[in-house]
């Protein structure tokens, strides 16, 4: 379980501090999907850095499983926008790239090699992509590759970082049922940032939306739908009122927070 | 002609040398009809026969290995010490800023005005030649390789980090790797950069040496020894270029398939 509560954190610039989050408190729990909504430039990805561990510089504190991450570890993966690549590497060794810095494990042994291939497999390179160099696969082809490198050393937590925004439509979509899969499959928790609302509802077990910088939590909720997504789930009708009224919460109108109270933007209305 | 599109090898290659062979004809035909002083501007003729005596008589040979000789130590010393420095400066800030000014301030010293410094502190041996291709290099490559290290983006480091890489695995599994290519092509820059170095390197007190007969070349007012030793060195950096490139290919195939693939 993944607890953070920020207080604080800011850049410093020539004009003085410039603050970029403000309260901002989340709790992920086991084999949970949380999405992070909010407008460009909110700082999301400050706070992405900060839960891996990469920032250390800010105020307030960040759990995982009752322990204080104090930097980054193998416990908390990322993946970030640009389809990530070690270049000089075959795809088959840019999967393996984490073994090397793992004591317990030999890149070369055969049980660490069906893992590669299963992961390969999740995220569907074929053997024949596997020996291939990155430059030779398309974008979408990439990311799947950086989204199987960043689950090689199974990480309790993966924080993507809008992941999918570069990609075309169907690779977004089959990248989006990969993570699926992955919770079902391995019981990974997932952070991820998006300003893409139907992304965010596709995904998400919970939501918290962001406001503009400084970012602090507007609100979070568990959005009204129902717990198994399929493909036509995003044709429902109460998906689309739901996409509807994310946007809202960024344009300044809360639907979900009438008397004070952070329900889903449905209001509990939505039933499919 | 399409815009940028790719040329074939053999197309490129016949366009080149017909270039070549274009420029050699001018050359000809205007030292033949008496337009260039054959004092000046000897006639191709004239050059290939003293290519000839120099390399059979005179021991040219010997002059181009003496030069390369020097080049060669010269240019590993300060790509060995170079390229491990701008990393460094890279990694730790704090070892940018006492390296960074005097980096900075040697470069924008012309080489040929240390050359009396050299003298007096290292004599009228081999170390002013050195001292004069050490510094006509070192911190050029230095700034270019500290350069390339700065722009690797910050994804990569973070990435490595969050699978559990340390400072030195960071360096040697991330930005090492990474810069291969660009070092390597730094390091071809530079060496070309070294040889226009040679002349200068070669003015005091040296027996053997393109630059040597380039100066003796100079002191007889020998026009034609003067093309010969222009034209072999030209020679020179046209095949180390042609070398290095080949090895690009095979040392960073990735990196071909990818210009590859965007041209």
């Amino acid at each position: 379980m993944l607890k953070t509560k920020i207080r604080r954190k800011s850049f410093a610039s020539r004009s003085g501090a410039r603050e970029v989050l403000g309260e901002v408190e989340l709790t992920v729990p086991p084999a949970t999907i949380v999405c992070l909504y909010g407008p460009s430039g909110c700082g999301k990805s400050t706070l992405l850095r900060i839960l891996a561990g990469l920032d250390c510089d800010y105020e307030g504190e960040v759990f995982l499983n009752g322990r204080e991450v104090k930097g980054p570890s193998r416990a908390v993966g990322m993946v970030v926008q640009m389809p990530l690549a070690f270049e000089w590497l075959s795809v088959r060794r840019n999967l393996e790239f984490g073994d090397r810095f793992a004591s317990a494990v030999s890149p070369a042994s055969g049980e660490q090699r069906a893992t590669t291939e299963e992961m390969a497999d999740l995220v569907g390179l074929s053997a024949h992509d596997l020996e291939q160099y990155p430059s030779q696969l398309s974008g979408g082809m990439k990311q799947r590759m950086a989204f199987a490198r960043a689950l090689l050393p199974h990480p309790e937590v993966l924080l993507l970082d809008e992941p999918f925004s570069a990609l075309d439509f169907e690779s977004r979509q089959a990248l989006q049922e990969i993570v699926l899969t992955t919770r079902e499959r391995y019981g990974t928790s997932f952070v991820c940032v998006s300003h893409d609302p139907e992304e965010v509802l596709y995904l998400a077990d919970k939501i918290v939306v962001l406001s503009a910088r400084p970012s602090r939590a507007i609100t979070q909720f568990i959005p009204d739908l129902p717990a198994e997504r399929t493909p036509r789930t995003r044709y429902t009708r109460c998906f689309q009122q739901a996409k509807r009224d994310l946007r809202g919460w960024l344009s300044g109108v809360s639907p979900g927070s009438e008397n004070g109270r952070d329900v889903s933007p449905t209001g509990g209305r939505c039933r499919v | 002609m399409s815009f940028r599109t790719p040329l074939s090898r053999g197309r490129y290659l016949r366009l080149a040398l017909a270039s070549i062979a274009s420029l050699i004809a001018i050359w000809a035909v205007l030292a033949r009809a008496g337009v260039l002083s054959s004092t000046y501007f000897p006639s191709p003729l004239s050059v290939g026969a003293a290519a000839g005596r120099l390399f059979l008589q005179q021991g040219l040979l010997i002059d181009i290995s003496a030069s390369a000789g020097r080049i060669g130590v010269a240019f590993l010393v300060s790509a060995l010490l170079g390229v491990p420095l701008a990393l460094w400066m890279s990694c730790y800030k704090a070892v940018e800023a006492v390296f960074a000014p005097l980096v900075d301030f040697v470069r924008y010293v012309p080489v040929p005005a240390l050359l009396p410094i050299f003298v007096l502190v290292s004599g009228i041996g081999e170390g002013p030649k050195f001292l004069v291709l050490f510094f006509g290099t070192f911190f050029q490559l230095v700034l270019l390789v500290l350069d390339d290290a700065d722009a690797v983006p910050a994804v990569y480091f973070d990435a490595a980090r969050t699978m559990g890489a340390g400072n030195g695995q960071l360096i040697r599994h991330v930005l090492v790797p990474y810069l291969a290519p660009q070092i390597y092509d730094r390091l071809r820059i530079t060496l070309g950069w070294c040889w226009t170095y040679l002349v200068i390197a070669e003015l005091v007190a040296v027996n053997r040496g393109v630059g040597h007969v380039i100066k003796e070349a100079q002191r007889f007012n020998a026009a034609t020894d003067l093309f010969v030793s222009c034209i072999v060195l030209g020679l020179i950096g046209l095949i180390t270029d042609f070398l290095i490139k080949l090895g690009y290919r095979r040392f960073f195939p990735y990196a071909a398939k990818s210009a590859l693939q965007s041209s």
